[in-house]
């Protein structure tokens, strides 16, 4: 008897423990799964009835068609339950403002201009932004005139873009007032570079990854700490240093992958690393 | 002289089992409940704040956790590097349960810096976990039927792609 008793009561202790994860309320559970992909989160969906619909209130969203391509469908397939799967979300209903977004497919299954509310919709709320898409050599154009954020902190953009800035920024009227990374593999016109780094007076890290692009001065803002060329599309120019140099003013690192010819080439990773040169 | 003097005022907090600990004013301002508290009171704060959700052992982690970041912050130089060990050892010191608990501690102190970083740490520990994993580290009931299961598996079946097996 004792004994039953006594397992009895370390089964409820035992159920006692277990409950202390339910006590937690949905917004940490949210937030625990802020820092997993998407696609985890909504294979939470299976754990219980309360997870169900929890993915959908997560503050952070990587909507990546990556994960849909296996062995057992065709390309055409996994594109069109990717499409369902966006479908799912509607913009209006997304859980503003949010850590981070990723949106990364090719474009055609998904119009361009649908593409583009998206980003405008989130823009404005979400801290980490990662924008990529994949275009059949179709190049699109990307207009910064109403892509003004304060919340923004981290900008990644991708793909057979033309980034546009059609408005010159006064230092009271930033683009990225907060923003500190900027990556872009994009097609930029230098003078346009030149007028977006002007409105990102907080940035510290660049990377640019830019096609088609001729090498000219532009200026770095002032905060700058790491720049980072990855490759050099273009064949004519040739890029000095020296050049570089001009408007590197208090930079702490610059990375490029720098070929014997002066151009910038794929291989030998990191291969040099120059220390703030003395302006 | 005004700024910052050794003789900074120190403020009692009392757990569920009746355990006292003196903490710095300037550690009391990242407990926000705590400095709510405080905030809230007319006169200066004297006897102990009763803390009736908190008990002894993770009210004693969390206070190691915010002296040593105040520490680390204190010395810009190394801040990142020494932060970064400590809390990797720090997340690797606890248990499952124990990890749970101090989220629970954490919440209703809502010690917003240590939330974020035990929940990345439970994120990291489920991720590409079994289902089976996941509902056992939550303590999940599961209330679908078989069949429900199923079909929802089935719906979302590329998000298990690579995910260990049950």
């Amino acid at each position: 008897m004792g004994k039953r008793r006594k397992q009895r009561q370390r089964k409820r202790k035992a159920a006692v423990d277990r409950d202390v994860i339910s006590r937690l309320p949905d917004e940490i559970l949210c937030n625990i799964l802020s820092f997993l992909p998407t696609r985890t989160s909504v294979a939470t969906s299976v754990l219980s009835r309360r997870w169900r619909y929890l993915w959908k209130k997560v503050q952070a969203l990587d909507l990546n068609d990556d994960f849909f391509y296996t062995p057992e469908l065709s390309r055409n397939e996994a594109q069109e339950r990717f499409l369902i799967f966006l479908k799912k979300f509607e913009p209006l209903l997304l859980p503003l403002p949010m850590r981070k977004f990723c949106l990364s497919c090719p474009v055609g299954q998904f119009g361009y201009t649908d593409l583009i509310g998206w980003i405008e919709h989130v823009i404005g709320r979400v801290s980490e932004l990662y924008f990529s898409v994949r275009t059949d050599g179709q190049t699109y154009e990307l207009y910064f005139r109403n892509l003004h954020s304060t919340s923004l902190v981290s900008l990644v953009l991708d793909g057979n873009i033309m980034i546009v800035v059609d408005f010159v920024p006064t230092p009271s009227e930033s683009i990225f007032p907060s923003l500190k990374n900027l990556e872009l593999h994009v097609i930029f016109n230098y003078v346009d570079l030149d007028l977006l780094l002007s409105g990102c007076p907080a940035l510290e890290t660049l990377r640019l990854t830019l096609i088609d692009f001729r090498l000219e001065a532009f200026h770095m803002p002032p905060s700058l700490k790491s720049l980072t060329f990855e490759e050099q599309y273009s064949d004519s120019e040739d890029v000095t240093l020296e050049l570089l140099e001009i408007f590197l003013v208090n930079l702490g690192i610059l990375l490029g992958f720098l070929s014997s010819s002066g151009h910038f080439a794929k291989q030998n990773s990191f291969g040099c690393k120059f220390q703030q040169s003395s302006v | 002289m005004s700024g910052i003097s050794d003789t900074e005022r120190m403020i009692t907090l009392k757990t569920v089992e009746g355990t006292l600990f003196d903490v710095k004013s300037s550690i009391a301002k990242d407990i926000k409940t705590v400095q709510a508290f405080i905030d809230d009171s007319d006169d200066d704060v004297t006897s102990p704040i009763p803390l009736p959700n908190v008990f002894t052992r993770e009210l004693s982690r969390i206070l190691d956790y915010l002296n040593n970041h105040h520490r680390f912050r204190s010395d810009i130089e190394k801040a990142d590097e020494e932060m970064a060990r400590y809390d990797a050892e720090f997340a690797k010191s606890m248990s499952h349960e124990e990890l749970k608990a101090l989220i629970l501690a954490a919440n209703y102190l809502n010690v917003k810096d240590l939330l974020e970083f035990l929940n990345q740490t439970v994120a990291d520990v489920i991720q590409n976990k079994s289902v089976e994993f996941v509902r056992n580290f939550f303590g999940i009931e599961n209330d679908y039927t078989p069949e429900e299961e199923e079909k929802l598996r089935n719906e979302n079946e590329w998000a298990f792609n690579g995910v260990e097996q049950d």
